[in-house]
C-alpha cells in the first residue's frame, strides 16, 4: 500500500499498457478472429476504404464497442469513487444504491412514451437517464441520509432498485416490447452501441470524470468528516452538491449507453484503494483506468463464451460482484 | 453605537491597509452576542468574548452547556441566529472558505478515520487547500514535527491507536497554519502521559503565537494549564477569569451543583470537593457520597 512516487508511476504506465493490450484483444477476438496485421491495417491505415470484411468488423462493430466498454467502465468506477466519498461509505455503488435502476426506469419510460405517442417530444435519452439517476440518488440521500450508517443506505438502495426494476419490467411487458430490450436495460451490454453513442458518451464521461478529479482534495477532506473538512477550508455543502451532480451525470450517461451494469463501481475502487491507497488524486485515475480494463475484458468474455450468442455483461459483473460484495460486508474495516 | 464605531474602525483600516497595527488587530478572534439555535433548541443565548494570540483558554461547562456548539460557531460551521464572529476587523462569515481556514482551525472530538488513507495523505489534503503548492510538504513536515507524529506519517489512519489518531487530527489542523486553533475535548480517553503531552503541546503552540480554545471536562487540567477559563452555563458565560481568580468556587458551585473549588500547588491545580464545610449547602452530594456500595 505504501507505494513510492516511482512505483505509482510505474503502476500507472503498466495499467495503461494493460488497458491497450486488453482493448487490442477486444478488437481482434470474438466470433470472427482477426490476425494482428489486419487489425493494425484496419485501425491505422487511414486510406483504406471500408470494403474489406475485416475493416468493416473493426471499424463499425468492434472499435466503437471496445471504446464504449472502456468509457463505461471508467465512468462506473469513477462514479463509485465519488459516491463512496460523498456518503463516506465504501459499500456505496451506483447499482447497489438503486441509482442505476432509477436512471434505467426514466430512460425506459421516455422510450415507451415516444413509442406510444410519436408526437411527444422528450429530452434525449441520456438527459432522461441523468434525471432519473439524480432523482433516485436524492430520494435515497434525503430519506435515509448519509449519517444513519451504511446498512440502512444499502437496504434503501436495494428496495428502491427492486422497485425500479419491477417498474421497468411492467412497462416493457405492458407495451409488449421484445424481451431482448428488457434484458438490455436490466442486465446491460454493449451490443447496441455505435459511433453515434460515443459522440455523446465520451464528452459526458470526460465532463463527469474531470469534475470528480477536480474535487480530489475536497473528497480527501470530506471523508474525514464534515466538520474537519469545513475547518480545512472546504465549502462542504457546495462540494456535496457537486459530487452528487457529477455522480448522477456519470451514472445517467453510462446507463443510457449500456443499461444497468452493476458492481463495477464497487469492485474496482476497492481493489484500487487496496493498491494505491485512499488518496483521491491517485485513487480516481487508477480506478477509472482499471474500470475501463475490467469492462472491456468482461465484454470480451460475454461475447466469446457461447458464440454466436452474447451473455449480458451485467450478468457477468453481478456473478463476480455479488460474492465480492458479501465478502466486503463480512470483512469491511469501517470505524 | 457599536456598529458605527466598527464602521469607523473599518474605514480607518482600509485607509491604512499596510499599517502594521492591522496585522496586530487580526490577532484577535472576537464574538459578540452569539445566539445559536439547533433543531429549535436555543443552545447559546448571547455570549461575548475574545481570544487573543498566545492565549490558551479552557472552555468548561456541563454536558450540553453549549461548548461544542460555540466552537463550531466560531469556525462558521453553524450560523448564529444573532450576533457575529470577527477576525480582527473582518467578519468571519464573509470570508471565503480558504481564507477562513487560514485563521481558524477546528479539531472535532472523534473525526471519522478515512479508509485506506495514509496519515501523510490526510495532512497533505489539508495543507493543499491553504498553502501554495511549493510549501505543502514543508507545512506537513512542520505540523508533524510539532505534534511528534513523524514516525506515523506512512501508517494507515485506520491502524492508529486512539491517542495517535487524536494527534494526527491536531496535526491536520496545524497543517492549515491557523492563527487560532479550537479543540473539542482533545484529552478525552487519553492516558495520563498522553494528556500531559497534549497540554505541553498546547502551551508550546500558544508560545509560538497561536491562540487556543480548548473545550474540556477535566477541570484539573484546565485549571493547571490554561491562562484563563471560560465557564459556559445554560448558553451563557458564567465566568471568564484566570485560573487563580477567587470567584471560581461560587461559579463552579452554580454550574455543576457541586461544591468544587480549585487550589493551586506549585503551578498544578487540583479540584477539591468541599463537602465538609458546605455540607449544609449540598445535601444531595453528601447523601450520594454516603450511599453504601453493595
Amino acid at each position: 500500500m505504501n507505494l513510492s512516487r516511482f512505483q505509482t508511476t510505474l503502476l500507472f504506465v503498466g495499467s495503461v499498457a494493460l488497458l491497450l493490450a486488453v482493448a487490442w484483444a477486444g478488437i481482434a477476438m470474438g466470433s470472427v478472429r482477426l490476425p494482428l496485421r489486419e487489425v493494425a491495417i484496419a485501425l491505422l491505415h487511414p486510406s483504406l476504404i471500408s470494403s474489406d470484411q475485416a475493416v468493416t468488423i473493426v471499424r463499425t462493430l468492434r472499435l466503437p464497442r471496445v471504446l464504449a466498454a472502456a468509457l463505461c467502465g471508467a465512468g462506473l468506477a469513477a462514479a463509485g469513487v465519488g459516491a463512496q466519498a460523498l456518503l463516506r461509505n465504501p459499500l456505496a455503488d451506483p447499482y447497489t444504491m438503486g441509482v442505476s435502476s432509477g436512471a434505467a426506469l426514466f430512460a425506459v419510460a421516455g422510450l415507451l412514451a415516444t413509442f406510444l405517442i410519436p408526437a411527444i417530444s422528450l429530452p434525449p435519452l441520456p438527459v432522461l437517464a441523468m434525471t432519473g439517476a439524480a432523482l433516485t440518488f436524492a430520494a435515497i440521500y434525503v430519506l435515509v441520509g448519509a449519517q444513519s450508517g451504511g446498512i440502512y443506505l444499502l437496504l434503501a438502495g436495494v428496495v428502491v432498485g427492486s422497485f425500479c426494476s419491477a417498474f421497468i419490467a411492467l412497462l416493457e411487458l405492458a407495451a409488449q416490447r421484445a424481451t431482448q430490450e428488457l434484458l438490455f436495460w436490466l442486465m446491460g451490454g454493449f451490443s447496441t452501441v455505435s459511433w453515434q453513442t460515443l459522440v455523446w458518451l465520451a464528452p459526458l464521461l470526460v465532463w463527469g470524470g474531470g469534475w470528480l478529479a477536480y474535487l480530489s482534495d475536497e473528497m480527501d477532506l470530506l471523508i474525514q468528516g464534515e466538520e474537519a473538512a469545513h475547518s480545512a477550508g472546504v465549502r462542504v455543502r457546495s462540494v456535496q452538491w457537486q459530487l452528487f451532480g457529477a455522480v448522477s451525470l456519470l451514472v445517467g450517461a453510462m446507463v443510457a449507453a449500456s443499461g444497468m451494469i452493476g458492481f463495477v463501481g464497487l469492485i474496482v475502487p476497492h481493489a484500487a484503494r487496496l493498491i494505491v491507497g485512499g488518496s483521491h488524486r491517485r485513487l480516481l485515475p487508477m480506478a477509472a483506468l482499471w474500470g475501463a480494463t475490467f469492462l472491456v475484458l468482461i465484454d470480451l468474455v460475454a461475447r466469446s463464451i457461447l458464440p454466436p450468442a452474447e451473455l449480458p455483461v451485467g450478468a457477468i459483473t453481478a456473478f463476480l460482484g455479488a460474492p465480492f460484495f458479501l465478502y466486503l460486508l463480512r470483512h469491511r474495516r469501517v470505524s | 453605537m457599536l456598529g458605527e464605531q466598527r464602521l469607523k474602525q473599518k474605514m480607518g483600516a482600509e485607509k491604512s491597509a499596510k499599517d502594521p497595527s492591522r496585522q496586530q488587530k487580526e490577532q484577535v478572534l472576537h464574538f459578540e452576542q452569539l445566539h445559536v439555535q439547533l433543531r429549535g433548541r436555543r443552545v447559546l443565548n448571547g455570549v461575548d468574548g475574545q481570544l487573543c494570540s498566545k492565549q490558551l483558554v479552557a472552555l468548561i461547562g456541563r454536558n450540553g452547556a453549549g461548548k461544542s456548539t460555540l466552537l463550531r460557531t466560531l469556525i462558521a460551521f453553524y450560523t448564529p441566529t444573532l450576533g457575529s464572529v470577527w477576525v480582527g476587523e473582518r467578519l468571519l462569515a464573509s470570508l471565503p472558505a480558504v481564507q477562513r481556514a487560514r485563521f481558524v482551525a477546528y479539531v472535532p472530538q472523534e473525526p471519522p478515520r478515512p479508509l485506506a488513507m495514509r496519515v501523510v495523505d490526510s495532512l497533505n489534503a489539508a495543507a493543499r487547500k491553504t498553502a501554495p503548492a511549493n510549501e505543502v510538504s514543508a507545512r506537513v513536515a512542520q505540523a508533524a514535527g510539532q505534534t511528534g507524529i513523524l514516525p506515523l506519517l506512512d501508517r494507515a489512519c485506520t491502524s492508529l491507536s486512539g491517542g495517535e489518531w487524536r494527534l494526527v487530527s491536531i496535526a491536520r489542523a496545524l497543517a492549515q497554519a491557523p492563527r487560532f486553533l479550537l479543540l473539542d475535548e482533545p484529552t478525552a480517553g487519553l492516558d495520563p502521559m498522553n494528556r500531559y503531552e497534549f497540554w505541553r503541546l498546547a502551551r508550546r503552540l500558544a508560545g509560538n503565537g497561536c491562540g487556543l480554545l480548548i473545550a474540556t471536562h477535566d477541570l484539573e487540567e484546565g485549571f493547571s494549564f490554561a491562562n484563563s477559563l471560560w465557564l459556559l452555563h445554560e448558553g451563557r458565560f458564567l465566568l471568564m477569569a484566570p485560573s487563580t481568580s477567587p470567584d471560581w468556587p461560587n461559579a463552579l458551585q452554580r454550574a455543576f451543583s457541586l461544591p468544587l473549588s480549585p487550589f493551586h500547588v506549585d503551578g498544578w491545580a487540583s479540584i477539591h470537593v468541599d463537602l465538609r464545610s458546605r455540607a449544609d449547602k449540598a445535601p444531595a452530594s453528601r447523601a450520594f457520597l454516603q450511599m453504601p456500595i453493595p
